[in-house]
């Protein structure tokens, strides 16, 4: 790919909670139109990293660096989450957050919020309503279509099964229109005729021009769809590279498996 | 708004117009009926905030008292022949013409109220963005009372806000200084009167409606349910929460101004914890969140405490024990119907075949917010109900 660049690019990214430091001097880069997977054990910081790409976290030091689909640059530590997300980085949560009480379609909806422009004030006195909300109805419908949700629009988010409860989350994400997006283990509890499923929603954002930036346990799913892979222990980076090559690096197998394995 | 909630409000819309044609402009139903309307804008306003945002609301009676107080102070502001004076209170008789005695003065003056309620609401909220649930609820509670102690406030000179608020006696209004609307005085006992509670309550009810359905709802409803995830979907969390509290406080102004009217004095004194715990118990009676519960809770409650204020063949109620069947009555609602009377439904309309087909085809880029020509028409805007 010619006209690619880089999309999120950490530099000695750090961070300490209290005493113990859970993000050290990490160096990642993610490049666009790719699906990129970061894993590692159990507390290794990938979540952390999430965390501080997206501002639910201060970084004790480092910076990070995203480009948005305009191709400008912008530093993100510092910023709140909501900014982040405005700019262009959408997310999903290992422990799922969606809005259970609606809908599943306004769940779509507040992806959209964002996007739209109606204040206060126009909402009170309901100008000019009809026609946004039109819009808005329609786009979060396909959005729900896209991830294969259609057909539960009306239904409350709380009583979709786990699997679809991840989907949705991904559907709201996506309505962000972001140029990053971040799955935080977005197979867990699936089984494999859904992981195979999400697999393939997945490479179909990345073909919209989403680049993906994936935690994951299931070896399946990374090996399958990655990239790149980064891999973290103890909040460090221990290896790198193209799945294949990540797979038989001794420090990945050692991190797994212990010493012994080797 | 469904058809059913249509035919609903219709009826009930009519039904308070053709009142006080079956029971009079003058006498108690009448009056009940103004009290009832004037707490339910009070209600509606404080839905927005307890029920749209989740958030705990325990002070809400600042902004009735608020809004009661900058009604009476301009509408007693009079032109003297030293100038320009306040007429407060009862052994402060000014003589002279009211400064804004002019017809329809009092719209001006409700909209000043509102929007000095709306400022209250952004100035009480700026402390409170950070902290949620219980710490919330006891932040506006102390603030509220800050407020009123403040106002019966007369150690010294220098701040002696009883010259303001009229102190224990309050604020009384000059009968020559009651407002005019479309050549009427705004009595309590006056039709004009009466239509303006009316017109101001069903405006209460359409813009709380509006907000709710709309974008700014619906970041509201978000923080309501994951601020976090709220966040993640780029609400401003902050901005929307001020905006609640503006909004809310703006309402509750309105209603106090109308208080202000019908009672013809204000005093604080009567403005304390209780009245915000009351209109709370209305809106969680009703169902949080929901707009006509919030209006149904808040008659019921109103109308059961005028019920108990009568006789019994020598029986009655003594005014402590009010709360006391109150709190009862919530006690029962909330072992039994924790949702409350009315609670919002929240349901979506299945999209129909022919729908979805219009929706899904043809549009090229799924990032594109807008429709495709033809599939914009074939599609429900309301298909969400919101309230």
């Amino acid at each position: 790919m010619s006209d690619s660049y880089v999309v999120l690019e950490t530099s000695r990214l750090r961070k300490d909670f209290g005493g113990v430091c859970a993000v050290k001097d990490v160096d990642m880069e993610v490049t666009s139109g790719t699906i990129t997977a970061l894993i590692g054990p159990n507390g290794a910081g990938k979540t952390t990293v999430f965390n501080l790409v997206t501002g639910n976290y201060d970084a004790t030091a480092g910076s990070v660096r995203f480009t948005d689909a305009a191709g400008a640059t912008h530093d993100l530590l510092g910023r709140r989450p909501d900014r982040i997300a405005r700019l262009g980085i959408a997310r999903t949560f290992q422990n799922i957050r969606l809005f259970g009480e609606v809908p599943t379609l306004d769940n779509v909806k507040l992806g959209l919020h964002s996007r739209t422009r109606r204040g206060a004030l126009a909402a009170l006195l309901r100008f000019p309503a009809a026609a946004e909300e039109r819009d808005v109805h329609d786009a979060a419908y396909r959005y729900l279509d896209f991830v294969g949700l259609a057909g539960k629009s009306h239904e409350l988010a709380r009583n979709l099964p786990y699997g679809e409860q991840r989907r949705l989350e991904i559907a709201r994400a996506l309505a962000l229109a972001p140029n990053l997006l971040l799955l935080d283990e977005p197979a867990a509890g699936m089984n494999p005729q859904e992981t195979e499923d999400l697999m393939a929603l997945i490479r179909r954002i990345r073909d919209l021009g989403t680049t993906v930036l994936l935690i994951e346990h299931d070896m399946r799913l990374v090996m399958g769809i990655s990239d790149r892979v980064v891999v973290l222990d103890h909040g460090e980076v221990i290896a790198r590279g193209v799945p294949g090559d990540v797979k038989n690096a001794p420090d990945v197998i050692r991190a797994y498996l212990g010493d012994e394995a080797i | 708004m469904s058809r059913t909630d249509a035919v609903f409000g219709a009826l009930a819309l009519l039904a308070a117009i053709v009142f006080p044609w079956l029971a009079g402009f003058r006498g108690t139903l009448p009056n009940v009926a103004l009290y009832v309307g004037i707490y339910m804008i009070l209600a509606l306003g404080l839905n927005v905030v307890v029920g749209f945002t989740g958030l705990l609301d325990l002070g809400y009676v600042a902004f009735l008292a608020l809004g009661a107080i900058v009604t009476a102070l301009l509408l007693s502001l009079t032109r003297t022949e030293s100038g320009i004076d306040w007429a407060i209170g009862v052994s402060h008789d000014v003589v002279g013409e009211p400064l804004l005695g002019f017809d329809g003065a009092i719209l001006i003056i409700l909209l000043a109220a509102g929007l000095a309620c709306a400022l209250l609401g952004v100035l009480r909220g700026i402390p409170t963005l950070r902290v949620r649930g219980d710490y919330y609820a006891i932040v506006t509670l102390g603030i509220a009372e800050i407020l009123y102690e403040t106002a019966l406030w007369d150690d010294t000179n220098l701040l002696n806000f009883t010259r303001v608020t009229g102190g224990a006696f309050g604020i009384k209004l000059p009968s020559s200084h009651v407002p005019h609307l479309f050549g009427q005085k705004l009595y309590y006992d006056q039709p004009v009167f009466y239509y303006l509670v009316l017109a101001l309550v069903v405006s209460a009810f359409l813009l709380t409606h509006h907000l709710n359905r709309s974008r700014v709802g619906r970041a509201m409803a978000a923080i309501r349910l994951d601020e976090t995830a709220a966040r993640a979907c780029g609400v401003d969390v902050s901005r929307h929460k001020l905006i609640a509290f503006a909004v809310s406080g703006f309402v509750g102004g309105i209603g106090g101004g109308l208080y202000t009217l019908w009672s013809g004095t204000v005093a604080v004194k009567g403005l304390d914890v209780w009245q915000s715990i009351l209109i709370l118990c209305g809106v969680v009676l009703g169902g949080m969140g929901s707009i006509r519960g919030t209006a149904v809770g808040i008659a019921g409650l109103m109308c059961l405490g005028e019920l108990l204020r009568e006789d019994f063949g020598g029986v009655s109620v003594p005014p402590e024990a009010r709360f006391l069947i109150y709190g009862l009555l919530l006690i029962i609602v909330m072992r039994f119907r924790p949702q409350g009377l009315l609670p919002p439904v929240r349901r979506s309309r299945a999209v129909t075949d022919a729908e979805h087909a219009a929706l899904t085809t043809g549009h090229a880029r799924l990032y594109d917010l807008r429709a495709p020509a033809g599939a914009a028409a074939a599609a429900g805007a309301d298909a969400v109900e919101g309230t």
